[in-house]
């Protein structure tokens, strides 16, 4: 099904007749090409290609047009029969609504059905909906065409265009109007894109309207560890800003925003009684140490944003109230995120540090656009403070997150400091890369070969400091029980298939220093192959739920983006059933670079078999041209994984 | 009264008491307050919640129209349970959504109380492009462990046909549950249980009657189960008026239900001029009455696309014939319906046949209207008539005599076959004021095969290069069928490079095709050539081979300690593998895995492995024979399964004999010292 995720608007909840006796002047002819098209040029075996597309946008008189025409290459092609338009009930309302159907022999069909209106979501302040209609006597070969008009009927920003879409688009024409003046601040068109090489908005004579001519898009490729981000493949995305936009204006932009932050910083970082208090009562001698004792102070608060009351009505009930300032979150014992990242930064400047508040755009929403004027995308308030000669960026608003680190989604991030305006401190800001080192998860098997193949003993494992943080907050409500069962579970998937996993205790939730830890008496039935005389135990054994990504050859389009780098340090130590002796095992395998290390070893140690596996990745971005070098390694990688050890018994 | 245990007396006082409160006029009504003291049992600690009350009222008025009052309370054990703080409540067109209220009473707190007006409504969003069916959905406050939450709600509809059903919402163990019937003086009713033992009903006063139950377990959900619909407990009653006019909405018998679907659908497969016409063009120059049949069904199977629109009575009733040849869309009844109306054309009868996709979930012994999803034909054979040995899903039925059944919307399972959810499932074959609930064929193992071949050469470093050769039949081609039609040329390649992924380290494919990909009546035939690297594991003096190249057999995660329900699986088959590997000179096997013979009711299992000259042999056949593998059966079947994961993992020991041939590239095979791999790949640019 077609969602036409650019469209908005409102129809009542009738039905509503189509204009298609009108359709005649309404579409343009189908040429003898597109009626012979057989197969999508960029991308054969498509079930069906876009011929034509086109969006104008005119914000000037408050309306977008949509026109599309689609050809339907084979009977699965035929879902792009069934169109929804989603629309917004007295903001968007959808108007001029007309739709056919070209016959593979030119002869038009008018949609005279019903236009249905599906309810996305609706409460007492409005209606989002779905225009939904299903398009006539569709076969292999016809032609799908329609157009519709999406008025404001209240202020709505400029919606995107969206160019690539999940089949090629053979032509398309896009232009958008300007409006005279958005306000007395904003009164440029400005735009910012993803789009190929030597693609241009051409403005036209009439000097406000900007027309955009790109054909032969194929199709954006859904790709595994793709960039995060709200619009996927080539678009356009428009802002109304206060002058054109260049390198200067768009610094002039985020100094604005920095500036008003900056007073709404101030506003709520006040100099009272409350910071005093804590600020006195520290009894650290060094810096790090009175640095380290506000952290802690400032973690103590209550999060508001994944702690406390889930809805508005428990939040009313028990009093929740927005803090004004400081004060307020000290003498209630929560706040937003927001909230106590500026408490700290309040609690470090009284006890004499330099700090500020940053804000970044997480890495889990997206990644920060600088030519995008867009503050919004500013959604993750941070702290920067210096210590001795160096910058930390602390996050004490994440509950158990160590001192001096960040969760994954806040590294490698970046945005904007906070600044005083008369700061001549650079705007921009990027979070320390996270490095592998952070995230090493340590696994230390003792285990016991049983001559019927199965493996019995203890396990233990130590999270790195990300996968215990991220961890810790997965169970923020989660009742002791449940955090057990959570970890039992994600070792059951490691396990092959009927492991039986008892969790003998853990350490570690509570405390933002030390890692998460937990033992476990683990039991693996049929582990090792019996061969006759032989036993043969796989190395690999515990890597169940191993990614081993990019095995696909297909030619990669996107970046490569990976949540954090990481490491995975396995011991393992096996007795030997009585009567067995190691006869063979694999070779070592080594695979070092830059970026990228795997190293396994088999060995004897003491008449037990010792396994070591190391892996470790480093980096969080890539450009694509990285993809055959990542394929390879993980194949290798997976190769490697893929070992024995053959124990011979002793006559 | 009949005889009730004490634990159902208790059960019965109890309602009693709770039933004969009055809601108060403003917050907490009196029956959550009750339903929120009552002692919980000690569950285990992963219990998400406990439904501490649940209470459906149905009253039915003289005309027919039902008014119906459902109560439940829950109980949240763990974090988990929050869950049950979301209340859904549907409603359609024809279905009035009078009342709806929510409370949350959290432990030593003051109780929070929600309304309608609070609440988020939406479509529902499915396969079906528009559907009249709505939800009003409420998050209600402190949904956290420990806290009770309730909520009350009460819709009016006109039912198309009298009967209700009583769901026990057991995904979570239930304390207590009732039902209430209330009926117009003169109505009599007849009630059946679903997978429960019978409780019986007991007079209230008025004719009004109900049932209680207590401590109903949940419904555990295992791998391989049957479909949770099939298991539900419910409770279905049919309702018999006692004025004459609403007689035909009483549907107590499945021949009854048969005689309301024919009059409901009476008309609708009118053929009309356009569909004369169209059946005269599909049928021009054919002769037989297999060419003829199988013409229209393609058609209509093929031609038809699936758009399922359903307002009110249109989730029942199919559109006409003309207007779904008009727009060429349709959804499964709508398509059932062209099609006997094409049929008919050419002066064959068919028959609607109502069935639902769960297998199972149509209970023979509770007659109900509302138990299908699904709507297929049944085609009469006639006597007299060519019948092709390949239509395979044939029955018979009373007054049909032979028919063939076959899904018109299911556009990758040809005429002759049936889809496997379809299979030994029940459905309502509808004739001409009548139905009969028959039981559809499971088609043998022999019809659904996958024949895979594959000859291969090791090389002396263990690399193994090949060509396979897989033939799929039946349903092994139909599902394959439906998974590459709606691929591009490289998602496909991507699809047989993911299957490789999980079986072969560093593998190549090279090339690969499949035959006969629109041709839905014959067997699919996929061709492909891979390498991968390091298949034979190299040791320092042996070196092991998987012979089991490709493909790994059985159906979900049979690994259980225990279980509580039976095993099903979707399809009866057959499936042969043979890899012949050739292996290079200085490799001799030293140990072979020993064959297996594994013989149920249920399944067979065979493998071995043998060596002719330099040719390592791998062979199996595994069989599905039947798709339900009952309680007493579940040992078996775990051992069976254990002994083919034992066996997908076997290994040959090949050993390295001095070859008298010099290799080009040096020692034969020997990787020597630890290797240091590709170093010089990833020195730059990372």
């Amino acid at each position: 099904m077609k969602r036409l995720a650019a469209g908005f608007g409102l129809l009542a909840l009738s039905l509503v007749p189509l204009q298609g006796a009108a359709e005649k002047s309404i579409f343009s002819e189908i040429s003898p090409a597109e009626l012979a098209l057989k197969a999508d040029p960029l991308q054969p075996g498509a079930d069906a290609v876009v011929l034509f597309q086109s969006v104008f946008s005119n914000h000037r008189d408050g309306y977008e047009e949509f026109h599309t025409r689609i050809k339907i290459l084979t009977p699965e092609g035929r879902r792009f029969a069934d169109v929804e338009i989603l629309h917004i009930e007295g903001v968007l309302e959808v108007t001029q609504l007309n739709a056919r159907t070209i016959l593979p022999d030119g002869s038009a069909v008018p949609f005279e059905g019903e236009v249905f209106d599906k309810l996305v979501a609706g409460d007492r302040d409005g209606e989002v909906l779905f225009k939904t209609l299903a398009m006539p006597a569709v076969e292999v070969g016809s032609i799908v065409e329609y157009r519709f008009r999406l008025e404001r009927k209240a202020y709505f920003p400029p919606l995107p265009w969206l160019i690539q879409r999940e089949i090629s688009v053979l032509k398309g024409r896009y232009s958008v109007k300007q409006m005279r003046h958005a306000s007395r601040s904003r009164t440029n068109l400005n735009w910012s894109y993803r789009l190929p090489e030597d693609s241009v908005l051409e403005l036209q004579d009439d000097g406000e309207t900007r027309v955009l001519e790109i054909d032969n898009v194929p199709p954006n490729p859904e790709e595994a560890y793709s960039p995060p981000g709200d619009l996927p493949g080539y678009h356009v995305r428009f802002f109304y800003f206060y002058s054109k936009l260049t390198a200067e204006t768009i610094d002039a932009y985020w100094a604005e925003v920095a500036i008003r932050l900056a007073e709404e910083e101030e506003d709520f970082i006040r100099d009272d009684k409350g910071i005093d208090g804590v600020v006195r009562s520290l009894t650290e001698d060094s810096a790090e140490g009175r640095l380290r004792a506000l952290y802690t102070h400032a973690q103590q608060l209550t999060n508001l944003d994944y702690e406390g009351p889930t809805t508005l009505k428990e939040r009313d009930r028990q009093d929740v109230k927005r803090n004004r300032g400081v004060d307020d979150v000290l003498k209630r014992g929560y706040g937003t995120g927001g909230d106590i990242n500026r408490t700290f930064v309040a609690l470090a400047r009284k006890a004499g540090f330099d700090a500020l508040v940053v804000k970044v755009r997480s890495r889990r929403e997206g990644l920060f656009l600088k030519n995008l004027p867009d503050d919004s995308q500013l959604d993750t308030p941070l702290v920067r403070v210096r210590l001795g000669s160096s910058w930390l960026f602390l996050d004490p608003a994440t509950r158990s997150c160590p001192f001096g680190f960040l969760p994954w989604d806040s590294a490698a991030a970046r945005g904007i400091a906070v600044l005083d305006p008369d700061s001549s401190a650079p705007i921009y800001v990027s979070t320390p890369a996270p490095e592998s080192g952070g995230a090493a998860t340590r696994r230390r098997f003792s285990l016991e070969l049983r001559e019927d193949g199965s493996l019995a003993g203890s396990l233990h494992v130590e999270f790195g400091r990300q996968q215990s943080l991220q961890r810790r907050l997965s169970a923020v409500r989660l009742e002791a029980s449940n955090r057990g069962q959570m970890l039992i579970r994600e070792v059951e998937r490691s396990l092959p298939a009927g492991a039986r996993v008892e969790l003998r205790g853990t350490s570690g939730w509570d405390l933002a220093e030390a890692p998460l830890a937990a033992q476990f008496d683990v039991e693996l039935p049929g582990v090792a192959v019996s061969t006759g005389t032989r036993l043969v135990v796989p190395l690999n054994f515990a890597g169940a739920d191993r990614a081993y990504p990019f095995q696909r050859s297909s030619e990669r389009v996107n970046p490569i983006h990976f949540s954090y780098p990481w490491q995975e340090i396995d011991e393992i130590l096996i007795s030997l059933p009585a009567g067995y002796a190691i006869e063979d095992f694999s070779s070592d395998s080594t695979l070092s670079g830059e970026s990228v290390e795997y190293r396994l070893a088999a060995s004897e140690e003491g008449g037990r078999l010792r396994v070591d596996r190391f892996l470790r990745v480093e980096g969080t971005l890539y450009q694509p041209e990285a993809y055959p070098r990542f394929r390879r390694f993980f194949r290798l990688v997976k190769n490697g994984d893929d070992k024995y050890a053959v124990l011979q018994r002793e006559n | 009264m009949q005889y009730c245990s004490v634990k159902t007396r208790v059960a019965i006082l109890f309602v009693a008491f709770l039933t004969l409160v009055q809601p108060v006029s403003a917050g907490v009504p009196e029956w959550l307050r009750v339903a929120a003291r009552l002692p919980v049992p000690d569950y285990p600690e992963d219990t998400p919640a406990v439904l501490l009350w649940q209470e459906k009222i149905t009253e039915i008025k003289k005309r027919g129209d039902v008014k119906e009052r459902v109560r439940m309370a829950y109980k949240i054990l763990n974090t988990a349970g929050t869950e049950f703080g979301d209340v859904a409540v549907f409603f359609d067109q024809e279905t009035e959504l009078s009342y709806l209220k929510a409370w949350s009473l959290p432990a030593g707190d003051r109780a929070y109380e929600l309304k309608e007006k609070e609440a988020v409504e939406s479509s529902l969003f499915s396969y079906v492009l528009y559907d009249d069916t709505r939800q009003k959905r409420l998050r209600v406050p402190a949904a956290v462990a420990g806290n009770i939450i309730g909520y009350e709600y009460e819709r009016k509809r006109r039912p198309y046909v009298l009967e209700d059903t009583f769901r026990v919402e057991h995904v979570v163990p239930v304390l207590r549950a009732r039902y209430e019937v209330r009926l117009p003086r003169g109505w009599e009713f007849d009630g059946r249980w679903v997978n429960y033992e019978g409780v019986e009903p007991r007079l209230l006063r008025d004719n009004r009657w109900e049932w209680v139950l207590s401590d109903v377990g949940a419904l555990e959900l295992e791998s391989s189960m049957p479909s949770p619909v099939a298991l539900a407990v419910r409770l279905q009653l049919s309702f018999f008026p006692d004025d004459a006019r609403l007689r035909g909405r009483a549907t107590t018998t499945w021949k009854e239900i048969g005689r309301w679907y024919d009059e409901l659908a009476s008309g609708r497969r009118q053929a009309t001029a356009a569909i004369r016409h169209k059946v005269a063009d599909l049928t021009d120059g054919l002769e037989t009455f297999e060419d003829k049949v199988a013409a229209l069904a393609s058609f209509v199977q093929q031609d038809v696309r699936y758009v399922a629109i359903e307002i009110g009575i249109g989730g029942f009733r199919p559109y006409p014939a003309r207007s779904v040849l008009g727009n060429l869309y349709g959804d499964c009844k709508d398509k059932a319906t062209l099609l006997a109306s094409m049929l008919g054309e050419i002066g064959v009868d068919s028959y609607y046949v109502l069935i639902n996709t769960s297998r199972g979930a149509v209970a023979p012994e509770a007659p109900s209207a509302y138990s299908f999803n699904h709507m297929i034909l049944a085609v009469a054979l006639p006597e007299d008539a060519d019948v092709p040995a390949r239509w395979y899903a044939t029955g018979t039925a009373d007054g049909t005599g032979r028919v063939l059944f076959f899904d018109p919307t299911d556009a990758t399972t040809p005429m002759g076959y049936l889809p496997t959810s379809l299979q030994a499932n029940y459905g309502l074959l509808v004739t001409e004021g009548n139905g009969s609930l028959v039981q559809l064929p499971l088609l043998p193992s022999s019809l659904n095969r996958i024949l895979r071949a594959g000859q291969f050469v090791l090389t002396a470093s263990g690399g193994l290069t090949g060509n396979v050769q897989e033939v799929r039949m039946g349903v092994q081609a139909f599902s394959y069928r439906q998974a590459f039609r709606s691929r591009t040329p490289e998602e496909r390649r991507e699809f047989l490079e993911d299957f490789l992924s999980g079986q072969l380290t560093g593998f190549t494919l090279h090339e690969a095709s499949v035959e006969n990909l629109e041709r839905f009546g014959s067997n699919l035939v996929l061709r492909y050539r891979f390498s991968a690297e390091d298949y034979g594991q190299p040791l320092r003096h042996l070196m092991l081979l998987r012979p089991r190249v490709l493909g790994q057999k059985g159906e979900g995660d049979l690994a259980f300690e225990s279980r509580v329900h039976p095993v099903e699986f979707s399809s009866a088959t057959r499936q042969n593998d043979v890899f012949d590997i050739t292996l290079p000179a200085g490799l001799v096997p030293d140990e072979l895995p020993p064959p297996v013979e594994w013989w149920t009711d249920f399944a067979d299992y065979r493998s071995s492995v043998t060596v002719e000259g330099n040719v390592l042999r791998y062979r199996r056949t595994y069989t599905i024979k039947k798709v339900w593998v009952s309680d007493v059966e579940l040992e078996e079947l775990q051992r069976l399964h254990e002994e083919i994961l034992k066996d997908e993992r076997s290994l040959v020991v090949l050993r390295r004999v001095v070859d008298p041939t010099p290799s080009p590239h040096g020692e034969p095979g020997h990787r020597g010292e630890p290797t240091s791999l590709s170093t010089s790949l990833f020195s730059v640019g990372w």
